[in-house]
């Protein structure tokens, strides 16, 4: 009877044990979420530390900013591109049906210009009402040939 | 004889032990009513509004050694930012006006800062507060309008001996040995009214005479009439307004976008010092913790006081027993003195404490231009009176509980 009432209260402690630590990770991941400079959703390019894009939908406009990986959200990364084509596919759908160019929008206070810029910004009818979609686009971000993948509006993880 | 009376006799009867008690609580709440008082003005000083500067246009850099250099009047700025690059951020929609400035010099060890003339007209250096030289506000002359003029702080003027009309020789650095413009005597023509700021403490010169002063050199010099090669150490950004007076919330945005730039940086006063706070805080609580500690000490020897009185009375409480006092009005007795002599106390402490503000603030205002008013009401002033009380019946309850317990006949057999 006492080996039984044992048994139970280990795999109790097991159970709470494993309940406290999930919750834990949920709280630091919550709680671990980057700061967004311009209150947008940051999409990870490669991994969380390389480096993000940030973006918001402002009416039928797309703005994005590269910015740093980590906790350096707040800085800027400027990239030799001079426009991206994003190809998007909206929830739901299997294949991409709308395509969005981003032209580079060199920042004048942050000394940029096109081909050396961190901020690109296009315009769409279809995004007023853009509900959540993947877009797609190559780019090349700190020198490498990069996967630019963007979530809306949650963000992108893979890490 | 009435109740107050009895407790008044007794305490005069033990005036030492009752005087020393209520010394060394004045002092612990002396120390601690004026360390909170001078933390609390401390940050407020340090805190309020970012004394009328919405956001600071400055060098790559330390953002506190700018907010201190640009707002206090202390330490030096980290390099210098282009006219050029000041006129474009100028342009940008939530830049409701800037006032561009030069540190770097000094008079008798108080800063000299060329400056332009609309500093004295639309700056605010406390909320809706514009600097005035108006004899009935304090102050002198008039503000300055030609290259070799300037006009000093009140506190500067007043430890310096300036009035309108006398000259001086700027020195080129703020550190003893720099050296001064000896060909370069410019005239004070204005004293300002004092502000409770630290501007009180320095002298201002218009911004183009920097440019003009001897042995800068003949490309400083240039830069007075060539906006191209034009630098200046800082400038002050009053940002729009949005409904209901809010800061325009670009002001972010604006601060993202300089901060990338090589050239300079966006430093918002309001968030610099508030980190400097949270950073020294803890030297704020352990002060307050030793202040706490002699509190209790000085509660600690009032205990240990009333139990040694006990003892010494308890022939003198066991007659008044026989007289017709009940155990309560014994215990009452007890109860009331310790109250007496906490409540003195501390309202004698909380006066020594504004005292010790006034003193202090003396020093510190001298120092920084920054006022402290003894005459302020800090927290502890609303506390510290209703818990020392508290304390200190509590410290009198053990002997109170005694003198309730006292056997009369025990106390009234013959000492011989």
């Amino acid at each position: 009877m006492f080996k039984k009432q044992t048994e139970k209260l280990v795999i109790a402690a097991v159970l709470m044990f494993g309940l406290t630590t999930a919750m834990t990770a949920a709280e630091n991941t919550k709680e671990g979420a980057h700061k967004t400079i311009h209150h947008g959703c940051l999409n990870a390019i490669g991994s969380c530390e390389n480096g993000h894009a940030e973006v918001i939908i402002d009416g039928n406009t797309m703005k994005l900013w590269f910015v740093g990986g980590g906790a350096d959200t707040d800085k800027s990364v400027r990239i030799g591109d001079n426009e991206i084509t994003l190809t998007v596919t909206f929830e739901g759908q299997k294949t991409a049906v709308e395509k969005l160019v981003l032209a580079a929008k060199p920042d004048e206070l942050a000394e940029e210009k096109v081909g050396d810029c961190s901020s690109f910004e296009g315009s769409a009818e279809w995004l007023k009402n853009a509900g959540k979609f993947v877009a797609v686009a190559t780019i090349k971000f700190k020198g490498k040939s990069r996967t630019l993948r963007i979530e809306y509006p949650n963000g992108y993880d893979p890490d | 004889m009435k109740f107050w009376q009895i407790v008044l006799k007794s305490l005069c009867h033990h005036w030492l032990s009752t005087a020393l008690a209520v010394i060394s609580i004045a002092l612990g709440v002396a120390l601690l009513d004026s360390v909170v008082s001078l933390r609390e003005q401390t940050h407020r000083n340090f805190t309020q509004e970012g004394l009328g500067v919405d956001a600071i246009l400055g060098p790559k850099g330390s953002p506190l050694q700018i907010v201190l250099n640009a707002l206090y009047h202390l330490e030096e700025m980290p390099g210098k930012i282009k006219w050029t690059y000041y006129k474009k951020v100028l342009y940008s929609e939530v830049v409701e006006s800037g006032i561009p400035f030069i540190t770097g010099h000094s008079y008798a060890g108080f800063r000299v800062n060329a400056i332009d003339e609309n500093f004295f007209t639309s700056f605010e250096y406390l909320p809706g507060r514009h600097f005035s030289f108006a004899p009935a506000d304090g102050g002198q002359g008039r503000v300055f309008s030609g290259n070799k003029e300037a006009v000093a702080g009140h506190e500067a003027a007043r430890l310096l001996n300036i009035t309108p009309g006398k000259t001086f020789n700027p020195t080129c650095g703020v550190n003893a040995g720099d050296p001064v413009h000896v060909n370069d005597a410019i005239t004070f023509v204005g004293v300002m009214a004092p502000t409770g700021t630290p501007h009180d403490r320095a002298i201002y010169i218009p911004l183009k005479s920097f440019y003009s002063l001897g042995g800068h050199g003949g490309e400083v010099q240039e830069m007075a009439q060539n906006e191209e090669h034009r630098e200046i150490s800082g400038a002050y950004l009053k940002i729009k307004r949005i409904r209901n007076g809010v800061i325009h919330p670009g002001i972010q945005d604006l601060k993202y976008s300089i901060n990338q730039s090589s050239q300079a940086q966006l430093v918002i006063p309001n968030e610099v010092l508030p980190r400097l706070f949270s950073i020294i805080g803890w030297v704020d609580l352990v002060i307050m913790g030793i202040a706490l500690l002699v509190t209790l000490l000085a509660l600690l020897f009032l205990f240990i006081a009333l139990l040694s009185a006990l003892r010494e009375r308890r022939r003198d409480l066991a007659l008044l027993r026989c007289l017709g006092a009940t155990r309560r009005t014994v215990m009452g007795l007890m109860l009331c003195e310790s109250l007496f002599m906490s409540a003195a106390g501390a309202a004698l402490g909380i006066g020594f404490g504004h005292v010790i503000v006034f003193i202090g603030g003396e020093f510190i205002r001298v120092e920084t231009g920054l006022r402290f008013s003894a005459a302020y009401v800090s927290t502890a002033d609303l506390y510290i009176l209703p818990v020392v009380i508290l304390l200190g019946l509590l410290a009198g309850a053990v002997p109170a509980v005694q003198a309730y317990r006292l056997g009369v006949l025990k106390n009234l057999a013959p000492i011989s």
